[in-house]
This record gives C-alpha cells, structure tokens and sequence, in this order.
C-alpha cells in the first residue's frame, strides 16, 4: 500500500503557482489541523502520549498549510503532504475498527487482578464466554477531519505531475479496496 | 509540465472514484459500532421479554434471626447460585440470600441491627479470577467507620463479620451494597445490592400510602451473553450499560395498581446509567422524601433525575386514572448514558378498578420538621473546601488524587479533617462534558445549596448523601460533620459510577480523630473460621 504511494514522490524542485486548488489544499491541511487540536481536548483524558500526538499533528498540518499556501511547494512536498495525510486517515480508520491503538488510549487488557490494588481491567464482557462489545462514541469529529482531509488529499494530488498523480490515486485505489476486502473478512469492524 | 496537466479539471470521476473507495471506507467504517448500538446483549432478542409482559415483584423482606431488647439480628449470606432474570434463562448471579436484589431488611430507629456478612463467594471469580473480597456498606447509615464498609476493610471468601447499625438516623431509605476495593462493580452487578429502610415515629404517624402500596422500584441495567449469562463490559472503565432495565431484578415488569396513590421507593442500583423518569401521561406525582429521609414538604414535579445510588420517594395518585388505562414510568435519559432500544422504558403500571384501602392515601402539605442538614445555614459553615472531579492520563481523580494513593500512605490520607459538629461548604466541580459524577459522601446527610449557582432542582431539596454532579456542572454542599459524641473516623467520598469508583475516584476524610476504636480496618475486623452464635 504504502509502497505504491512512496513512487509517487517525483523529483524535488518543481514549483507550483498559486492556484485555487493549491489553496484549496492548503486551507482544507490547516482546518484539519484545527479540528486536530479540537481532537487533542477530545481526548484530554487518554494520557499525554494520545493528546500529544493530536497536537503534533496539528502542528505538522499547520506548518504544511502555512507552506502550502507561502512557500515553493515542491512536488516532493506535495507528496509528503499526500503519503502523510493518507497515513493519518489509515490510522484513524484501524484506531476505530480495530483494538490495535486501545493499550494508547487506555485501555487494558489483563482480565486479573494483580498487585496491592487489585483492580480488574477487561476488555471485553465477562462472567461467561462472550465477545467483547463496545459502547462507541459516535466519531463526528473524525468523520468531519477525514472528510477535509481527504479533500486536501485530493487537491493535492491535483497539483501533481500525471503520471505521480496516477500513482498516487491507483495506490489510494488499492487502499480502499483493501481496506473494504479487510472489513469483509472481519479484520476491520 | 503544462498547467492543464497540474489543473483539478485534470482530476476526472474516475480519479474520484478512486479516492471514494478509501473515503467511504474512513468515513463510514467507524459509525458501524454507533449505529449498531441498540442493543448489547448477545443472547437471542427472543429470549429477551418484550417490554412490560413481566409481573411486577417486590425483593423479599428479611426476617431476624434473633431480638432482643435493644438489638435486632440478621444473618445474611453472600454466594453464587445461578437465578432467572429472563424467563427460562439461566442466569449466574451472585447474590445477598439467594437473592437479586437482595432481601430487605426493616429497621426501627433507634433500635440496633447487627447483620453477620457471610462471604461464601468462590475463591476466585470464574471469569475475571480475582479473589471476591467483599466490604458491605450500608449506604445512608451514619456507622462507625469499622462497620462502614471501608475499602480495605475486606472479608475473603471463607470469612464473615458482624455489622452493627445504630439506626439513630431519621426514617430513610437505605440500602447495602458491597464496597469491596476495586471491584466494588463487579460484584454489584453480579447482583450484590439491597433495600434497608428506616422507619420512626413521624413517619408512622404521617397518613402516607403504606403496606401493600409503599413499593420499591430497585432499578439496575445489565447485559446478557449468548448463554444467559451477564455480560460485562466496562468501556475502559468508563461505565458498564446495559441494555435490559431490571426493577426489582424483573426486565421492564408490569405492576398492577388500584385507583389511589402509591408510594414508590425509587433506588438507581445502576451501575453508571443516570435515569430522567417522568410518567408518560406527563402527570405530575410529589417527590417526598430523598436520600437522607423526608423533605419538609412534598416537591411536586413531573420528572426527577436520579444518579446512582441517588434515592427519592414519590407518590403517584392514580385515581385521576382510568381503570384499564396502563401508565409507564419511562426514561429520558441523560446525557453520557447510551440509549439502547429499550433503554427509555421502566416499570408499567396497569391501573385496575379492584377494591382498595382508602386509608392512608393522603401526602400531607407538611411532611416533617426540617432535617438537621436542611437546618443548616451557610453562615454556619466555617471552612470551605474545592473537590475537582476528573479524569487524569486515564485514571479518574479527585483533586488529582486516587484511593491508590490513600492505599500507598497506609491509609493515611485524608481530603478533609473536621472536627465532631463542624459545618463546611464542599463545592464539587465537574469541568468535563464527557461524563457525569454522582458523588457520594459517607456519614453526612447534606443540603445541596447551588447548582452552577442556581437553585438545586426541586426534587434535590432535601437531606442527600449523593448529589449529581452534571457535565460542566459546579455544585455546592453544606453538612455538619457528626457531632461531638458522634462516630468519628475515617470515612470515604468518591464516585458512585462504581468503575469509576473501582479506578479510582475515591479519597476519605477524617472526622475529629483517628484512634484505634474506630480504625476501619483493624477495629472489628472479618473472621475465619466457625461463626460463633448470633
């Protein structure tokens, strides 16, 4: 997956002239950053690793803004922007169908009680053989970062070379058909 | 590179399509569990009762197994039998007697009650495997702190110890419940909770609906797992949800009611659901009585909220009622409680035209002299203390600290140390809109002054041992701390969400001195061994 975007990188230097959809792309990077930062109150009580990585991301998204919309950007930046926003959305995607991010935001796993405090920590139902269910939290703001970021995705992609740009959209192609092939072998859920 | 190369005219349907099948993914995957909430349990949805088709059945009343002059005795043992909430489901419970709710015990004031604790649980929790140490608390009593169900103060599996209640409180609706450190949830759940109730002479003299029509309404949520047995989930220790609301431990029951009115004994034993009642005919009905005993005037209201381990009694009249008409007790709900399908639906009550005892059927404009803590003033109060109820790097705190750290200065600690008779203003911050906290403070009744400077709600007017602590919410508490020849001690104040409570939303104080009379742990501690006659 990842790989197929990496080729989409072209050669440094190209500068692009400013354009609605250069700008386009810079204002959709900065609101998600700022929906980033709403993201990092969200999630004041997951510890600091979780809030610092929103607020991390929100930098790195308004810095790219800032240079999306002032600065030469190059094609190699543009393919940064892209290959980064689309790891964003990936990890987004896994962090809400899977429990792979779960011991970051919290979540235990030991189903024993253990040391003086004795606390118990599960991560699924419990008395008798069960599945592990979840009370989700509707995800509007991720719904709403996802969407402008994939619209920055795609302006960016836009200001691309064809050729880098086919690449990246055939290799976002692939993505999505995986991640649809993961969902219906139950990976993803 | 030309510009029509670079231009987002470049970008045709099918380039969008291409993205659409990544977008639709991300944007639609992470709403499947939300939109598939409706329900928790995994056992079929047939095996489940539809709303309403359960009879309605109060908890059993204990009976003593001794008296005598000033003491009434009880025994109570704690084990795991297997009981049907769902008709023709088997169900692994554990249970006061045998029994979900628990049996209720009846208490005169100012005549003592010991009641012997058994625990007979198995060493280790089948599923969770820790070991089932109990600590009952009789919630609402103003105990010495060795018999109030201290955390630390825990009887493994094997062991059993003798509780001693004064009941020098006004007639309240109590109840016992396990407080077990740290998995003061799980054993709720699994069904660990009771009715006390405190009767005195005002009370008895008061022409209130009584006998067949003074009803408990015990309300709790669970889950089932495909086999029947309770499904556990505590959402990363934010709260467990369940999607079948028991009164009584019956799913949604039917009580039948004759024309005239009932007192009902409300008890949130949830163990995270807030419940917003109202009747759904909209008719008003008069909150009597709350956590502490009987307001000084009835409050007449058309809903109530209830956090838990809050309790309010209301009086319902159904003689404006048709015979043959059927009136529900439904939930609103609250905010940061999931709504499951069923989760708004209580108790029915199915208005009858049989015959009735008309006596007694009156809730006078005054109900009592003011409670003590209703007596009370702010002026009085001669310290004021701020409590921050958060969630800090994943643990639940208050002011920043957790009943670990009370654990790790050998429970030394203390929040607050009045002495006997002080009156102090506790003002009790929620700055969180993801959650709310019902915070309970053992030993005290409390008057709720403000909240988030307001009035508190009509229903809230009364002596409290809990008080709903709202999202974004700031409430302010007036108490008097025991009184000079009163229990003192270590006493503890946490959250009433027990995984909260459990992880860790606790911390104690200490009223006047800690001395070895009254150490919670080592003063009357559990016993091994044979018991020795009641």
């Amino acid at each position: 997956m990842s790989a197929a975007v990496e080729q989409v990188v072209p050669a440094a230097g190209v500068r692009h002239p400013a354009t609605p959809v250069r700008w386009a792309a810079a204002a959709a990077t900065a609101v998600a950053g700022g929906l980033h930062v709403a993201a990092a109150v969200q999630h004041l009580g997951a510890g600091d690793l979780v809030v610092g990585f929103f607020l991390a991301t929100a930098l790195a998204q308004v810095g790219a803004a800032a240079w999306l919309a002032l600065g030469p950007a190059t094609d190699r930046f543009l393919g940064t922007v892209v290959l980064g926003t689309v790891g964003l959305v990936v990890l987004y995607l896994g962090g809400h169908t899977t429990d792979l991010l779960d011991p970051f935001l919290g979540h235990d796993h030991a189903a024993v009680a253990g040391g003086h405090t004795g606390h118990t920590a599960t991560t699924g139902p419990v008395a008798l053989d069960a599945e592990p269910t979840e009370v989700p939290e509707p995800p509007v703001l991720g719904t709403v970062t996802v969407a402008v970021e994939l619209l920055g995705t795609l302006a960016a992609a836009a200001l691309l070379p064809a050729r880098a740009r086919r690449l990246v959209l055939d290799g976002l192609l692939a993505l999505g058909a995986l991640v649809w092939l993961l969902w219906l072998a139950g990976v993803l859920g | 590179m030309s510009n029509t190369s670079r231009s987002a005219l470049a970008l045709d349907r099918r380039d969008l399509l291409k993205v659409g099948l990544l977008g639709t993914a991300a944007l639609a995957l992470p709403w499947q569990g939300v939109l598939s909430a409706k329900s928790v349990s995994r056992i079929s949805s047939g095996r489940i009762p539809r709303p309403y088709t359960v009879p309605f059945a109060s908890p059993p009343v204990l009976a003593p197994v001794r008296r005598d002059a000033t003491t009434d005795y009880y025994r109570i043992e704690q084990t795991a039998f297997t009981g049907q909430i769902l008709p023709g489901v088997n169900t692994p419970l554990w249970g006061y007697n045998g029994s979900v709710p628990g049996p209720t015990i009846k208490a005169q004031r100012g005549r003592r009650t010991v009641v012997r604790q058994v625990n007979k649980l198995p060493a280790v929790h089948p599923t969770l495997r820790y070991t089932p140490w109990t600590s009952t608390h009789l919630h609402g009593m103003p105990s010495e702190p060795q018999y109030d169900g201290y955390a630390g103060d825990n009887s493994l599996p094997g062991q059993w110890k003798d509780y001693v209640y004064p009941n020098a409180c006004e007639a309240r609706t109590l109840w016992y419940h396990d407080h077990g450190v740290h998995h003061t949830a799980e054993n709720v759940y699994m069904g660990l909770a009771g009715l006390y109730l405190v009767s005195d002479a005002v009370e008895s003299a008061l022409p209130l609906p009584r006998g067949p029509y003074d009803v408990p309404l015990v309300l709790s949520d669970v889950a089932f797992a495909e086999n029947g047995s309770l499904l556990w989930e505590d959402n990363s220790h934010s709260g467990v949800y369940g999607d079948v609301n028991l009164v009584n431990g019956r799913p949604w029951p039917t009580l039948r009611v004759a024309r005239r009115r009932y007192r009902f004994r409300i008890l949130n034993a949830s163990i995270a659901r807030g419940y917003r009642l109202r009747l759904s005919n909209g008719q008003p009905f008069q909150v009597i009585a709350t956590d502490g005993g009987l307001m000084a005037a009835p409050q007449t209201v058309t809903q109530i909220t209830v956090g838990m381990a809050e309790r309010y009694e209301i009086v319902v009249d159904f003689a404006t009622v048709a015979a043959g008409q059927r009136v529900q007790l439904v939930n609103l709900g609250v905010a940061n409680a999931p709504d499951y399908d069923h989760s708004g639906k209580v108790v029915q009550f199915e208005v009858t035209g049989d015959a009735f005892d008309p006596s007694n059927n009156t809730v006078p404009a005054t109900l009592a002299p003011p409670h003590p803590a209703m007596a009370l003033t702010a002026a009085m109060a001669t310290t004021t203390r701020r409590m921050r109820l958060e969630r800090s790097n994943g643990l639940w705190t208050i002011n920043g600290k957790t009943w670990d750290d009370v654990e790790d200065g050998d429970y030394e600690p203390v929040f607050a140390n009045p002495a006997p008779g002080d009156v102090e203003i506790w003002e009790v911050e929620n700055s969180s809109g993801g959650w709310f906290h019902p915070l309970h403070i053992h030993l005290v009744d409390f008057q709720v002054l403000s909240r988030n400077g307001r009035p508190p709600r009509p229903e809230e007017r009364g002596p409290k041992d809990v008080v709903y602590v709202g999202e974004n919410e700031t409430v302010r508490l007036l108490m008097r701390f025991s009184s000079p020849d009163g229990p003192h001690g270590r006493y503890m104040v946490h959250c009433h969400n027990l995984s909260h409570e459990d992880h860790d939303m606790m911390t104690q104080f200490q009223v006047g001195e800690h001395d070895a009379d009254c150490d919670p742990i080592n003063a009357a501690p559990p016993r091994s061994g044979p018991e020795t006659p009641l």
